[in-house]
């Protein structure tokens, strides 16, 4: 009787110790597992990818295919790899002794399709230099946690032409979980990015569209770059709309010296050297320091040489969006956060601009920063004006009321 | 019964007819058919057959580079074929242009000190088509009889002794796909180290030193072209008597020039290692990383003056994470001496990366 009642409390006991386990692992942490496991699974598909031939299709039965060294596509155009669904088809790097990324892509006409790369151990997806990139459907993770040893990027397309991410996952990268570089003509839409440091980022990139995505649980949702030095640079033209970009206050994880580490935990949307950017009817809720950031590149404290860099933010359109800040202290973790603090101590911001302009900037909006029609319960907008150590703090938006 | 002794016995005859008949004096240089490759090495007739190991056809000129790639201290054997007539033409760039046909082969090679036997671990080649190279590595069996064809590559578990240590790493035969993540210009692939500025270099013929370039020019290999300009010859960077800025450039120059070049994979980070490279923030001087992810090492800058420890550019060279060194491929080892190069060279540079 007596040992029948502490056994049912140990029971009791074991299922709430595992139930909690369950709960707090499953936070910060991502599983993929399937009952089939392939050990070979680099012979199995290298084999495939080295043999396809134009205009064909390379399926990937469903199962667990554990590879040792990176995958690679080269120069034969207009193949689709596709798998069984992103829960169903996962290609585990956990074991990868050679090679920097997990899938390498150097092909035209590409189209990647419902399967997962887990723990590559650099990149997840590169994709370089192809015409004609059509990604659905696929999932990139790290199942370790959030940690700085994990892969830069998830998806990462650069030096594309065309480029169309529909439908897919990415997480705990420790840099960009999708990140467009150096690339043109971008769409980015219906993507679930979560535990990244940075949700989605679009870098040195002309003509992209980013809507419909959720951005959740990173350090920062979604970021729009420019960065000197690069063979593409001064990107333009980016429209983000319709996207949930939400409580994105996610330890900033990065390998400090990456661009993205100075990213305060509790940033919803940041720009940094952008042009000719419109950012509407976005949701951006619960961050902790910022909703969105409008920056210079002279915030990065970093000097560059490329004459043709041009460092400045200026064609920004922020309307229509719903902002909710986060009830919490803003990011001390981070130099931004802290100046965030000091500027406004205890105090999230809805939108931040730096105010750095041009040196022959004149009149009251020389950059054509416009924010208008945004839904907000009092809007805390402040130019912060960092290029003369924050003297004149101005927190009225009426120069900045057009379209 | 005697009517198939009979048969065999002519079939023997011919068999033995036809040897003596077919096996030239020199062999015959074999190019296969545009896009393809042989499967096994012998087909090419590089090597004279019923040698044990590489034993180079008479056709093969060999070559060396003043600068090699650090390929887990391996030394290398290359040579070169060149179809009957024709030859490789210097270019602007101090590149060449080949002929359709042309063969590089190169021997990846451990020393009886090495590994207790002179052995082979791989033999590539660059075959040029008639627009384009291709390249495959062959890997040979365990009596050095022949090699085969390598699609996918391998991992082989090695032990060497290398000066007083003993090494235990994974040596890797790439797979087709990635002999072009080095061998690469604007997408197509090329050769590397047979570049002008690294075979201009005096070498050592039948006890006689002579030029490399001259002796390559008489034996009809290359061609030089009065009108173009001739490329600065590399220095050694194991040479010490160097200037050490010299040194550095001819090391990252073979190391990792083949990526980090305009035209080259690695132009993604802008990050430009050539010898004639003068302009610092492509040299990573103060240059902050673009897509280095867990490769910075928490390290602010590619190169810091001054300060080898504190450049993400050393600490790339000195880690062995597949996802964080470089080069991306080739090495499982570090290469202690470039390393100390690179070191000293960053150590003698002088500046600080503060923005003004």
């Amino acid at each position: 009787m007596n040992s029948s009642t502490n056994s049912h409390n140990l029971r009791t006991y074991l299922t709430l110790i595992c139930l909690l386990c369950i709960i707090s692992c499953k936070s910060d942490k991502d599983v993929v597992s399937h009952e089939k496991v392939i050990p070979n699974g680099y012979e199995f598909l290298q084999e495939l990818l080295i043999d396809a031939k134009p205009n064909s299709t390379i399926e990937i039965p469903e199962g667990l295919y554990k590879i040792n060294r990176s995958l690679s596509l080269d120069n034969i155009s207009n193949v689709t790899i596709k798998g069984a669904g992103k829960d169903k088809t996962i290609l585990s790097f956990l074991e990868q002794s050679s090679g920097a990324e997990g899938l390498r892509i150097t092909a035209d006409s590409i189209s990647l399709q419902d399967f997962t790369v887990a723990d590559a151990s650099g990149d997840a997806i590169k994709l370089q230099g192809c015409n004609g990139v059509d990604i659905r459907g696929v999932k990139t993770t790290w199942t370790q946690g959030t940690k700085s040893t994990n892969g830069a990027y998830g998806l990462y397309p650069v030096q594309c032409v065309g480029v169309n991410i529909d439908n897919c996952e990415a997480a705990y990268a420790s840099d960009a979980g999708i990140y467009v570089g150096q690339s043109k003509d971008i769409i980015v839409k219906n993507c679930y990015a979560h535990h990244n440091v940075a949700g989605i980022e679009i870098e040195n990139c002309i003509n992209s569209e980013v809507f419909d995505n959720l951005s959740e649980n990173n350090t920062g949702g979604l970021l729009v770059f420019d960065l000197p030095d690069l063979k593409q640079i001064n990107g333009k033209g980016c429209k983000v709309y319709r996207n949930k970009i939400i409580n994105n206050n996610l330890k900033n994880f990065a390998t400090e010296g990456n661009m993205v580490a100075i990213i305060p935990p509790g940033s919803g949307i940041v720009l940094l050297a952008a042009k000719e950017v419109e950012i509407y009817e976005n949701e951006i809720i619960n961050h902790k320091t910022m909703g969105v950031g409008i920056c210079s590149y002279h915030i990065t404290e970093t000097s560059w040489k490329d004459q043709r860099y041009d460092p400045y933010t200026y064609d920004i359109k922020i309307h229509n969006n719903t902002l909710e800040r986060k009830t919490a202290i803003p990011d001390v973790s981070k130099r931004f956060g802290q100046m965030v603090n000091m500027l406004f101590p205890g105090k999230p911001q809805d939108i931040l601009y730096d105010g750095i302009l041009k040196d022959d900037a004149t009149g009251k909006n020389p950059m054509n920063i416009c924010i208008r029609d945004n839904k907000s319960e009092d809007l805390r907008f402040a130019n912060i004006d960092a290029a003369n150590d924050f003297e004149n703090v101005d927190r009225n938006l009426s120069a900045y009321d057009c379209l | 019964m005697t009517v198939s002794k009979f048969h065999i016995l002519s079939i023997l005859l011919i068999w033995l007819l036809y040897q003596a008949c077919s096996t030239p004096l020199q062999s015959t240089v074999q190019v296969p058919p545009e896009g393809e490759f042989f499967e096994l090495l012998s087909e090419y007739e590089l090597s004279i057959s019923g040698e044990s190991g590489f034993a180079p056809a008479s056709q093969l000129i060999k070559y060396e580079v003043t600068n090699s790639l650090f390929s887990d201290y391996t030394s290398k054997e290359r040579y070169v074929y060149i179809p009957e007539g024709k030859n490789a033409y210097l270019r602007t760039e101090g590149h060449f242009e080949w002929p359709e046909g042309s063969i590089l082969v190169k021997n990846f090679c451990y020393g009886k000190e090495q590994v207790g036997e002179e052995k082979i671990m791989e033999t590539r080649l660059l075959i040029k088509g008639s627009d384009d190279w291709r390249a495959i590595s062959y890997q040979w069996d365990e009596n050095y009889s022949d090699a085969k064809r390598s699609k996918l590559g391998d991992i082989i578990a090695m032990e060497i002794n290398q000066g007083s240590e003993k090494l235990s790493f994974d040596y890797i035969i790439p797979n087709k796909n990635q002999c072009k993540s080095c061998h690469n210009a604007n997408e197509k692939i090329e050769p590397i180290g047979f570049k002008y500025a690294n075979l201009d270099r005096k070498i050592n013929l039948d006890g006689r030193e002579i030029s490399q370039v001259k002796h390559l020019v008489e034996k009809g290999v290359i061609s030089l072209n009065n009108e173009i300009e001739l490329p600065k010859t590399m220095v050694a960077y194991s040479d010490p008597s160097a200037d050490i800025q010299d040194r550095a450039l001819a090391y990252l120059d073979v190391n990792c020039g083949h990526c980090h070049r305009p035209n080259g994979p690695g132009n993604t980070s802008g990050l430009y290692l050539q010898y004639n490279e003068k302009r610092s923030n492509h040299l990573g001087i103060c240059k902050p990383p673009v897509a280095a992810g867990k490769g910075a090492g928490g390290r602010s800058f590619d190169i810091q003056p001054g300060n080898a420890e504190e450049s993400i550019l050393y600490y790339r060279m000195l880690t062995q994470d597949p996802g964080e060194m470089m080069p991306e491929l080739g090495r499982s080892l570090v290469h202690e001496e470039g390393l100390k190069i690179i070191k000293e060279w960053i150590e003698s540079l002088n500046g600080d990366c503060t923005s003004d």
